[in-house]
């Protein structure tokens, strides 16, 4: 008998123990959930292409995917940047072609001048670009169906990785077609998505 | 450009030779020939001696050694009469009074105020692709017997569309286009070759106008029989037909390339090239390589790496036609 009162005891200590481990588990996740939701500003998560829409302490904006040629040259990689949202489609064409005219800011090859200005852009409904460049596109150009190729693909790659709308684009030289880009590459006809391959 | 001579010491090389062509024999077509009488008559010459002996030695001062020199002059005339067969019959394709020799275009890149690509000290692409144009146009015609066009022989801008048109008007079998492109950085560059490829699919063999499916408008019934009708062939599908056997010759001319130059090329790629989409012919275009790398440019200054290079163009168009003979 008084073994069995004593063991009885006994169990009713450790259920009361183990409640208070319980209680104080909860309690903690409260707790650091509660912190971490209070400490947790937008501009800690990284960067983000919502982040305006939260309104939090980082600059507005919205990355961008730039394609420029590896090093050795034989195929495209991409570099990403920050810029200012863009309301439109044609914002973000203009700026995406912008930040490719700057060049690379890793060990990159740039596929285009940066003597190389965009005269005019256009998007129609139907989803072309129509992208007329200075002349310097085709005279500053190295030249060589691979190189050109490079460059082309490059284009055509950031404006489709940036913009959805765009499904094709027509490059124009100071207002006109042109046959090629420095004597190769057929570009009267707008370039399509075939031109988008899978790139590192 | 140092002008040596070549000669085919079995089918499929080239291999230079340092002494000079009669200057009366400076064709291919006789350099094979004289290969072709030493092997075959050596050959024979080899037979009759021995079976002289065997006939003569024993018995010269017998009266049957008459017998043995009748023998002996008559195996002689059979075997000149086999070997001069087998000289005919082994001369690399004769041309008959009706026969097409075939001809093939070289089309040096660039020119005139077209410079192409420059190289750090000066090097111009349109000097290094007239120079190898002209030495691999000279191998083909005296190693080959075939007939070269060159799309220009100055220092003159020519239009792509003049290039193509001169291809097409001259019904040629084989265009080759040589140029030594750029890079975009300063990154070396060896040569590549380069077949058409359409990348928008606007290539592909399109039906006739219904028009002209059935210009008597009869349902095709007055045209049985008429035997095939004229194909209209579109301006800018010139290649259409080609595309394979353009792709094939890329490869085979970047395997010679690649032999003579002793060094990897960077491979065989289509590209929707222009130029080579208005070519009614098998068509490439050889890129020897980026101008613009230091090193790359003191390799194309070199003489003899320029020959080499024309040397694989020469081997590659003859193993060309060695596969469509």
């Amino acid at each position: 008998m008084r073994s069995g009162r004593r063991g009885g005891l006994v169990l009713a200590k450790s259920k009361a123990r183990g409640r208070g481990w319980v209680l104080a588990g909860i309690l903690l996740v409260l707790v650091g959930g509660t912190l971490w939701w209070l400490l947790d500003v937008p501009g800690r998560r990284g960067p983000s292409s919502d982040t305006a829409e939260h309104g939090g302490n980082a600059a507005p904006g919205e990355d961008l995917t730039i394609w420029f040629a590896s090093r050795p040259e034989d195929a495209l990689v991409s570099e990403r940047r920050r810029v200012p949202p863009s309301p439109t489609p044609f914002d973000r064409a203009k700026a995406s072609l912008q930040e490719l005219i700057a060049g690379p800011k890793s060990e990159a090859v740039r596929t285009i001048s940066a003597e190389v200005k965009i005269r005019e852009l256009f998007i129609d409904t139907q989803g072309t670009a129509y992208i007329d460049f200075s002349e310097a596109l085709s005279q500053t150009h190295p030249g060589g169906p691979w190189a050109e190729m490079l460059t082309l693909r490059s284009i055509m790659q950031t404006l489709v990785a940036n913009v959805p709308e765009i499904k094709r684009v027509q490059i124009l030289i100071e207002g006109h077609e042109v046959e090629t880009l420095a004597g190769h590459m057929d570009i009267r006809r707008p370039l399509d998505t075939t031109w988008v391959m899978n790139q590192r | 450009m140092d002008r040596r001579t070549y000669t085919s010491e079995r089918p499929g090389a080239l291999q230079p030779i340092p002494r000079p062509l009669h200057p009366a024999r400076g064709s291919v077509k006789v350099l094979h020939a004289k290969i072709y009488i030493r092997t075959s008559v050596a050959h024979h010459r080899t037979r009759i001696r021995h079976g002289g002996r065997s006939v003569i030695a024993p018995t010269s001062a017998q009266p049957q050694a008459r017998w043995g020199r009748l023998v002996i002059i008559a195996v002689a005339c059979l075997a000149i009469l086999e070997a001069r067969s087998t000289l005919v019959a082994q001369l690399p394709a004769s041309p008959l009074p009706n026969e097409k020799i075939p001809t093939v275009v070289l089309d040096p890149g660039r020119g005139g105020s077209n410079q192409g690509a420059r190289g750090p000290t000066g090097l111009l692409e349109k000097d290094i692709t007239l120079q190898v144009a002209t030495e691999a146009g000279r191998l083909i015609e005296e190693l080959l017997g075939l007939h070269v066009v060159l799309t220009r022989t100055d220092d003159s801008d020519i239009p792509l569309e003049a290039r193509a048109t001169a291809a097409n008007q001259a019904g040629a079998d084989l265009f080759i286009s040589i140029h030594a492109g750029g890079s975009l950085g300063t990154t070396r560059r060896e040569f590549q070759t380069f077949y058409f490829d359409d990348m928008q699919g606007s290539l592909p063999a399109e039906p006739a106008p219904a028009q002209e499916r059935d210009v008597s408008g009869e349902g095709g019934q007055r045209r049985r029989g008429a035997g095939p009708r004229p194909q209209l062939v579109l301006w800018d599908q010139a290649q259409r037909d080609f595309l394979d056997t353009s792709q094939m010759f890329a490869r085979i001319l970047y395997n010679n390339l690649r032999a003579q130059v002793a060094e990897e090329g960077r491979g065989v790629f289509g590209l929707p090239i222009l130029l080579l989409r208005w070519v009614r012919m098998p068509a490439v275009l050889l890129d020897l390589g980026s101008l613009n790398d230091p090193g790359f440019e003191a390799k194309l200054r070199d003489d003899a790496y320029l020959q080499r290079a024309a040397l694989g163009i020469a081997q590659a168009v003859n193993d060309y036609h060695a596969l469509q003979r």
